[in-house]
């Protein structure tokens, strides 16, 4: 377990007011939900809320960092793993990322598009353990590296905000 | 990729052999220490993989043993995993048992899908080393058959010879377990279950419990692994012969040389690569790689190729990667069109040109074909060496 206080104060956030109310609404949310079974209600694609879920079902902790074009709830997990889900202004994730020592709960990360992930990981031939990709017009999964040290993305291009390059999602 | 179907049916065969005595295989014509490799198509007909044969043995036994071809040579993961369905039922590996008598259970990380199967025991002999009692998963046991959701979370099944590209994984990377401290601290969803006949659980598993890395278990020769194989011309070729040997400057056969030594960090076995000025700090050299993955501006092959990069000429590139104190390595590469290489030669497997595209761009993924041509050197974590501790890659 990762000491890892959650919300952080970090050099990088630019409304620190806005973060300490949102650090009290969401440790009642948590406190609530610890107490509830786990729950498959996940994220790609889904209302900002499912990021809470994500938090609870990974035992993780949670930083969000606003910008101008989305939010980044940043997930820490007791892995060592980090899981970044992007948040459009209209309050959908329409992207996550991840990177770290261990491999995230894509179920829970992709939500209702695992799936869809697995079938047409598992349909096409794949180029190596290290790399994998599955390309269609409504959905970019991408998952690299080794063990001890995994990456990748996954997003909805459809929904990506105007303006929002690909190489920001990492 | 290419598909060379009727290619799948050749030569993907077992042999149950007999170990009389102390000896594995007849390697009287190679050192005790060094291992026959060879590129050539595995059960999905994929091209540059580098197999061997890995004799495994019920503990303390040299008679009861098996012999498995086709295990892929892997870098890249930690760890001996050998598909259930290979082995022979009189082959009986003893179960590693939680403190409590209850089965520990592996669920095996990969960025591309999950293998699932029991920890077991097994006499593990490659060359005429010998690792003993040596922790390795048997993927898909039938006794084991329901696969924990936080381990299926990882992605596809990798359960089968057909997904797994190969009858078992050797993983000789640079770590001693697949997992390491996180998965002895923590009970980690994906990694280890305890699973008594009620169901599995997630569970710690100790540094001795995880899967081994066996060369580290070796006696002698036990700090790393050289992968010597032969320069491919520009064409491709149809396959690969070549060496691993174990150890580094333990014997007459394995020292270090003028070798540039690139240490690595010691948590994510990584280093860093600058490339076309970008920094790829996240960058690795890995036999169980196909091709050389980088993010670049150069044109990926159009399906069933599309993993593969197609310049329309080949490219004559380089790249530093950086090594002790600074100072940076030059290494010179070429990418050349995979669907040329492919079409050009149906019944070629191995090239030393095939790149591919990495959606990571912070890291550059030495493939195989950078071992074409080379002595590649694997230095183990914690373990010592002419060059210092391990963990480091050189060549």
């Amino acid at each position: 377990m990762q000491p890892n206080p959650c919300f952080e104060p970090e050099t990088a956030k630019p409304d620190t007011t806005r973060i300490a109310a949102a650090t009290a609404r969401l440790l009642v949310i948590a406190l609530l939900m610890l107490a509830l079974p786990f729950s498959a209600s996940a994220t790609l694609g889904e209302n900002s809320t499912s990021t809470e879920t994500d938090r609870v079902s990974m035992k993780a902790t949670l930083r969000m960092l606003p910008s101008a074009k989305y939010t980044v709830h940043e997930i820490q997990t007791p892995s060592g793993t980090m899981v970044r889900e992007y948040v459009s202004l209209a309050g959908t994730v329409f992207a996550v990322a991840w990177q770290g020592p261990v491999m995230p709960d894509l179920r829970q990360t992709l939500g209702g598009y695992f799936d869809r992930y697995t079938a047409a990981a598992a349909a096409g031939k794949h180029a190596s353990h290290r790399h994998i990709a599955v390309r269609e017009s409504d959905l970019v999964v991408q998952s690299n590296g080794h063990m001890r040290s995994f990456s990748g993305r996954a997003y909805l291009p459809q929904l990506l905000p105007q303006g929002v390059a690909i190489e920001e999602i990492q | 990729m290419r598909k060379l179907a009727a290619v799948a049916s050749v030569g993907i065969l077992l042999s149950v052999t007999a170990c009389g005595g102390g000896g594995g295989n007849d390697t009287s014509f190679t050192a005790a220490n060094a291992q026959a490799v060879t590129v050539a198509p595995g059960p999905d007909s994929n091209v540059n993989l580098l197999f061997t044969t890995v004799t495994i043995c019920a503990p303390g036994s040299s008679t009861n043993c098996q012999s498995i071809d086709h295990v892929l040579v892997d870098t890249g993961s930690t760890g001996l995993r050998i598909l259930s369905s290979l082995l022979s039922p009189s082959l009986s590996l003893q179960q590693e048992t939680a403190s409590i008598g209850n089965p520990i259970v592996n669920c095996g990380q990969f960025a591309d899908g999950y293998t699932w199967g029991p920890v077991k025991m097994a006499d593990v002999r490659i060359s005429r080393e010998l690792a003993s009692s040596v922790p390795i998963q048997v993927i898909a046991d039938p006794a084991f058959s329901v696969v924990p959701a936080s381990c299926s979370s990882i992605g596809p099944a990798e359960n089968t010879a057909q997904t797994l590209g190969a009858n078992g994984l050797l993983g000789v990377g640079v770590f001693q377990q697949d997992c390491g401290s996180v998965c002895a601290n923590s009970a980690i969803p994906g990694a280890y279950y305890i699973c008594p006949a009620s169901g599995c659980k997630v569970a710690q598993a100790s540094l001795t419990q995880q899967v081994q890395n066996p060369v580290s278990m070796f006696p002698v020769d036990n700090n790393g692994v050289i992968i010597s194989l032969p320069s491919i011309p520009a064409i491709g070729a149809v396959g690969a012969s070549g060496l691993m040997i174990f150890g580094i400057g333990t014997q007459a056969n394995n020292g270090l040389g003028n070798a540039q030594v690139i240490p690595l960090d010691p948590n994510a076995g990584t280093f860093t690569t600058i490339f076309n000025a970008s920094t790829y700090r996240r960058s690795f050299i890995d036999s169980g790689s196909n091709a050389l993955y980088f993010a670049s501006a150069i044109p990926a092959c159009s399906a069933p190729d599309i993993a593969f990069a197609c310049p329309a000429s080949t490219q004559n590139l380089s790249a530093t990667n950086q090594r002790i104190s600074g100072l940076p390595g030059t290494v010179s590469f070429q990418v050349a069109n995979a669907e040329t290489l492919f079409n050009s030669n149906l019944n070629f497997f191995a090239f030393g040109n095939l790149a591919g595209t990495n959606s990571d761009a912070t890291s550059f993924d030495w493939g195989l074909p950078f071992f074409f041509g080379r002595n590649v050197f694997t230095a183990i974590e914690g373990q010592s060496t002419p060059a210092g501790l391990g963990p480091y890659v050189a060549y």
